[in-house]
């Protein structure tokens, strides 16, 4: 093994660590990348020939075309630009408040036993309701604006993080619980010094599914009313039969929330040190 | 600091309504700078007694004082414990988890202090041995090396009375015999109080000055043996005839106490 792996280092450097890890880690992307193109050039093959027919499917070619168009629109500051920029507001305020509030709940309810008992169930029903079916309502409470889509964003995306406060904060440990017993602890001293260290890894991983689904409220409201934003972007182009147009816009926002996920990850690495070395959970 | 338990008993009453006798009558005089072990099997109540010295449960009955003063409470400065697991914060260093117990309590520590403490708790992991290792985090440390953290923690406060439940059973058998070393280096140089569980005979024969021999249901202290090897103690006499006989004598009590 470190013999074959010693042959992808022909320059006669040793092969450290970091190189094989670096060489592997270009093979993986070399991959990828050939993975992708292979998609792109099937699809191009379906839509060319007209197996699929072009009213369905644009050309992999087409929508390249327009990304290319929107992303340099985007870069020069253009109409695509306000867009990007809009959705990209929405999903980040919708991510705050979910977090403020999500984290503000989960910490009341898990400190108040009895408002849990209260209230826990109603919390898990307004979960399990579609919150699609709130669309109409949000638009009447909050108009057409920027407000509807971020109370929709945080009414996706609010949940996980509640769910994950409470079941980190009553994640402490038996022995870490006896240990601060032991030494004279103060509720508040376990709290702050015991309690949350224990609860952000959780906290965290609710945090980037809140990322995600803050991304989802937001188109949902775009959809619902308002003339800007990647989701509106998507509606007009079907509408106006642009598929390509739309195609562009779906990419766009999938990078966007693939960028914002990112950043929660990083976020977390380096808040949460010593999560994956001492591989506590989750 | 000396430690006297009179009379004590602990009753678990369980939901079946049907009561556990922990503990039953057990007395004991444990003088200042002794080195004690309560040995017996799984159930003898040896850790319901050390949980109660540290102050982590009441008894039922009985009482159990220090210095025949006062009681010690849960929080008590006087009164150090380690667990089996060493039990540290993984987002602590090795140093921040050594002077942890001081910045507890009703009147922790002001900010001015805290240089105070972290040089303390360099000098402690020092005399553990972990001089160099004050900035790692527990998860860069080996087993061995993380229950010595938890036991510099514990003499932060200058414990009198350090109360031990099987610290060294998670621990390889060559680390547990190095530990054994240094445990009683630091407690002949520090002087407190060693209360030891555990269950293994050449560990308690090694450590203490006088074992104390539980039988379960209901607990009780059975017997005491005293161990006549001299001090200091060193890993040679592990293989002496004297450690065998006093190993033997131990082993002898269990079993005229004990037989299941």
């Amino acid at each position: 093994m470190t013999k074959q792996l010693q042959l992808d280092v022909p320059d006669g450097s040793p092969p450290g660590r970091g190189r094989l890890r670096y060489s592997s880690m270009a093979k993986t992307v070399l991959l990828q990348l050939g993975a992708l193109g292979l998609f792109l050039g099937l699809w191009e093959l379906l839509t060319v020939s007209g197996v699929i027919p072009s009213y369905l499917l644009p050309r992999a070619s087409q929508v390249l075309t327009a990304l290319g168009r929107d992303v340099l629109d985007i870069l020069t500051g253009g109409r695509m630009w306000v867009h990007f920029y809009t959705t990209l507001i929405e999903i980040l305020l919708g991510f705050v408040f979910s977090v403020l509030i999500g984290v503000a709940v989960g910490a009341v309810l898990s400190e108040f036993k009895t408002v849990q008992r209260a209230t826990y169930p109603y919390i898990v029903a307004a979960n399990a309701t579609p919150r699609i079916a709130f669309a109409p309502l949000i638009v009447i409470w909050f108009g057409f604006d920027f407000a509807s889509k971020i109370v929709m964003a945080v009414a996706v995306a609010v949940f996980p993080v509640i769910v994950n406060t409470m079941a980190g904060l009553a994640a402490t440990d038996r022995d870490d619980l006896r240990l601060m017993r032991a030494l004279g602890a103060t509720r508040s001293q376990l709290l702050w010094r015991v309690r949350i260290p224990t609860a952000l890894p959780y906290m965290f991983a609710g945090f980037e599914t809140a990322m995600l689904f803050s991304a989802v409220g937001a188109v949902i409201g775009e959809f619902m009313a308002g003339n800007a934003g990647l989701g509106y972007v998507t509606l007009l182009a079907q509408e106006l039969f642009r598929l390509d147009d739309g195609f562009s816009a779906i990419a766009l926002l999938s990078v966007q929330g693939f960028l914002l996920h990112r950043l929660v990850v990083v976020a977390r690495r380096r808040f949460v040190f010593w999560q994956a070395e001492s591989g506590s959970p989750p | 600091m000396e430690v006297t338990i009179r009379d004590l008993g602990k009753v678990y009453s369980s939901r079946g309504g049907e009561d556990v006798v922990a503990l039953e009558g057990v007395s004991a005089d444990i003088a200042s700078g002794e080195f004690v072990t309560l040995v017996g099997p799984s159930g003898c109540g040896k850790s319901t007694l050390l949980d109660i010295l540290a102050g982590l449960i009441p008894p039922t009955s009985g009482s159990v004082s220090f210095d025949k003063g006062g009681t010690a409470t849960a929080g008590s400065t006087r009164v150090g414990l380690v667990f089996q697991k060493p039990v540290l914060l993984p987002w602590r260093t090795a140093a921040e988890n050594v002077y942890l117990p001081a910045q507890l309590g009703t009147e922790p520590p002001g900010r001015s202090q805290g240089t105070q403490l972290s040089e303390r708790a360099d000098e402690l992991l020092e005399l553990v041995g972990l001089g160099p290792f004050a900035e790692k985090y527990p998860w860069e440390l080996s087993g061995g090396m993380q229950q010595r953290v938890s036991i510099a923690r514990a003499l932060l406060l200058d414990a009198e009375v350090m109360c031990m439940d099987e610290p060294f059973a998670a621990l390889d058998e060559f680390t547990r015999e190095q530990m054994h070393v240094e445990l009683l280096r630091v407690w002949e140089r520090q002087g407190f109080t060693g209360i030891f569980v555990t269950h293994n005979i050449f560990e308690s024969a090694f450590l203490s000055d006088r074992v104390l021999v539980m039988t379960p249901r209901p607990g009780k202290v059975v017997a005491e043996v005293s161990i006549d090897l001299p001090r200091p103690r060193d890993k040679g006499m592990i293989g002496t005839v004297g450690f065998s006989e006093n190993v033997r004598r131990i082993r002898d009590v269990m079993s005229e106490h004990w037989n299941e």
